[in-house]
């Protein structure tokens, strides 16, 4: 039997034990709702967060040739929505109702209910100004293209020599936003989650003392890679059961043009959740073997908890609102706290390339020292009953053991 | 062959092993006998690299014992151990490929031992559905399912009713004409003396006593004399006046005592007919209990 055939075995227990409990369906059913719950969200958030254009009730009939046009076509550079009105009286009665947000009549004259919007004001404007352009360029014998740079000049190149420094970010769209929250929210509950799944199986494994006889058959490290592969691989699948129940949403939605950020958020959150994963569920593994019983398995992962839970309010906190900020860069790039910090970053920034690639080669490099040790503690208590054993105690013991 | 030698582990201030030496042989079957806290366990556990000794060695055929026969060795341990929430086949199967079963053969063993110790019917039961007595069956059915050249058994009989008890048994007795070696605990004597070829006593852990039963009985510096004699319907102290008799203790109208092993049994029962009517008279080797409580005693500062 290779060294290979044990932790192989023990997956696969883990596995398919795992996949026929209950509590399994109804999780996995829960990530499906989920992601179709958060593509809906997606199709919709957007519309919710930007402001219907303004509404402008306007009598065509007493006002200049194609004033209405150029305030419904767009033409200005905003998009208006023009209700025409057959009179002044039909367009104040709008105005009032509060199904317009300003009216355009005779006069000309532009009215507004209790207090006036000035980029409604400068659109009409601008609308009564351009409409009477085409008889002024007849008489001046000038083509539109020849007037247009008169008219419409470039605008002046504009630069801050002390710009402010970066608060609320106020380039980061609100949908942006919500996709990176989103994005932290699911990482840390799978991180949780699949951690506790970890913590739960080896602690299940110490009290019910089936551990002894399965050392009896193998070596802690191959018990350790076995129990955490399983749980690992179904994790992913789960995860991958999101993301195709997700890409059915889309599909189902006709939602086929989300943001391009949901797409790059995506492919992070995966990334990173996978390599977060492969962190700390060996820590889990560890501080689980450290317990003999179910109610000190809380106590015992309360630091670990506590990590995660912090990284989470920082990367709600800062690393959304100011993503390029020295702590943000720090907190996304350390290995510890990149799982979670990094996505989100990606999702309301542009971080460099390079650091992205710094935090997932330092992941890769941290991952198998936090296995090693995880391994060595959890070798050196996995067989010890009794009180908690302390990390040092743990350490020490597993020099001794084999 | 299974030898360990030297062991030697203490737990703090707690002397575990202080030097514990025995063999177990194919074919065989060991008792291992001691009061609690004698080390037992802890000597079986170090079979199974389950502790980390501080001096002694754990050989099987004559060499250190490898991952791979340790995976044909089987243990149960004095604390049960099984998924409580796994199904009794499955647990079986599982126990099987880990020992380096091949999924068929893992299927088959499992069905066989199924069949043998009486579960097929709760095949597809979770363990902690289970009674007591069906849960040490599959304890013991994870222990043989691999065909295991060595069988430790840590108390493997504790808490089943007798009925359970003569049927764990035959099936033990089985590995053992099967050509395993196999060591087993218990503190009930008189089974141990029914199945085992061999005994090891272990005290304040050191083996004081071991070797084949009948030899170690043959070699006990004692027998043992149980009779009833009686002078008008009392008992009547018959061996009082002959040197090296000792007595055990006197029930109603009978008594056990112990005499030198060079005593001649024919003067003895001529000196009990010279005094009262003999009921019964039974001059013996000791008994495996007998035997446990001189080694134990001897043992004892």
């Amino acid at each position: 039997m290779s060294r290979l055939q044990a932790p192989w075995l023990v997956a696969l227990r883990e596995i398919r034990e795992r996949a026929r409990a209950r509590s399994f369906m109804i999780s996995t059913g829960l990530i499906v709702l989920l992601a179709f719950g958060a593509v809906a969200a997606a199709t919709i958030l957007p519309d919710v967060f930007e402001d219907d254009p303004p509404v402008i009730a306007v009598v065509a009939s007493e006002l200049p040739d194609g004033v209405a046009g150029l305030l419904a076509d767009g033409a200005l550079g905003t998009e208006v929505t023009v209700r025409t009105s057959g009179s002044e009286t039909e367009a104040r009665r709008l105005l009032g109702a509060g199904a317009a947000d300003a009216a355009l009549f005779g006069g000309p004259t532009l009215a507004f209910r209790d207090e006036t919007r000035p980029s409604i004001e400068a659109l009409a404007n601008q609308a009564i100004r351009l409409s009477s352009l085409p008889a002024v360029l007849e008489r001046l014998d000038l083509t539109l293209d020849e007037a247009g740079p008169l008219i419409n000049p470039e605008p002046l190149p504009v630069v801050l020599l002390n710009p402010a420094a970066p608060g609320l970010d106020d380039d980061v769209s609100d949908s942006d936003r919500a996709v990176a929250t989103f994005a932290v929210v699911l990482l840390l509950m799978s991180l949780t989650l699949y951690g506790s799944w970890i913590l739960n199986g080896v602690v299940e494994e110490k009290t019910s003392r089936v551990v002894e006889v399965l050392m009896g058959a193998m070596r802690p490290w191959q018990l350790l890679l076995g129990k955490v592969g399983g749980i690992l691989a179904l994790a992913v699948g789960q995860l991958a059961v999101g993301v195709l129940s997700a890409g059915v949403a889309m599909s189902a939605l006709g939602t086929a043009d989300l943001p391009e950020v949901g797409l790059e958020v995506g492919a992070a959150a995966l990334v990173y959740v996978v390599l977060g994963l492969l962190l700390f569920s060996f820590v889990f593994a560890a501080a689980g073997a450290t317990v003999s019983r179910q109610e000190e398995a809380q106590t015992v992962t309360m630091p670990i908890s506590l990590t995660l839970v912090g990284i989470y309010m920082l990367s709600l906190t800062v690393v959304v609102n100011d993503a390029d900020s020295t702590l943000s860069r720090v907190v996304s790039i350390f290995p510890l706290s990149s799982p979670l910090a990094m996505t989100p970053r990606i999702a309301v920034s542009d971080p460099p390339l390079w650091e992205i690639g710094l935090s997932i080669a330092l992941l890769l490099v941290t991952i198998p020292a936090v296995i090693n040790l995880a391994g060595r503690i959890y070798a050196g208590a996995i067989l010890r009953t009794g009180p908690r054993i302390g990390l040092r105690d743990a350490w020490r013991s597993a020099r001794e053991t084999r | 062959m299974l030898e360990l030698t030297g062991l030697e582990k203490r737990y703090g201030d707690v002397l575990a092993l202080g030097g514990c030496t025995f063999r177990a042989q194919p074919g065989r079957m060991v008792g291992f006998l001691g009061p609690n806290g004698s080390g037992k366990t802890t000597a079986m556990r170090s079979v199974f690299g389950l502790v980390a000794l501080d001096a002694g060695s754990v050989h099987w055929r004559g060499e250190p014992i490898r991952p791979e026969e340790r995976a044909r060795f089987g243990y149960m341990p004095e604390q049960r151990g099984l998924y409580p929430r796994m199904r009794v086949r499955d647990q079986a199967i599982y126990f099987a490929r880990l020992h380096g079963l091949s999924s068929n053969e893992a299927a088959t063993a499992a069905d066989h031992w199924l069949e043998r110790l009486g579960l097929t019917d709760r095949a597809t039961a979770r363990v902690e559905e289970l009674s007591h007595g069906n849960q040490q069956r599959v304890q013991l059915i994870i222990a043989l399912v691999h065909e295991a050249d060595l069988l430790i058994l840590d108390e493997p009989f504790s808490g089943l009713d007798p009925l359970g008890v003569a049927a764990l048994g035959d099936v033990v007795r089985e590995q053992a004409a099967r050509g395993a070696a196999v060591v087993f605990s218990s503190h009930q004597l008189d089974l141990v003396e029914d199945l085992c070829d061999d005994i090891a006593v272990i005290n304040g852990g050191r083996v004081v006593l071991d070797g084949a039963l009948d030899s170690v009985r043959a070699a006990s510096p004692s027998r043992y004399v149980h009779a009833s004699v009686l002078a008008d319907g009392q008992p009547v102290p018959w061996h009082a006046a002959i040197e090296g008799v000792e007595l055990l203790w006197e029930r109603g109208t009978e008594a056990r005592m112990r005499v030198p092993t060079d005593t001649d049994p024919a003067s003895l029962l001529a000196a009990a007919q010279a005094a009262g009517s003999v009921g019964f008279f039974r001059f013996e080797p000791p008994s495996l209990s007998d035997l446990f409580m001189e080694a134990v005693a001897e043992a004892r500062p």
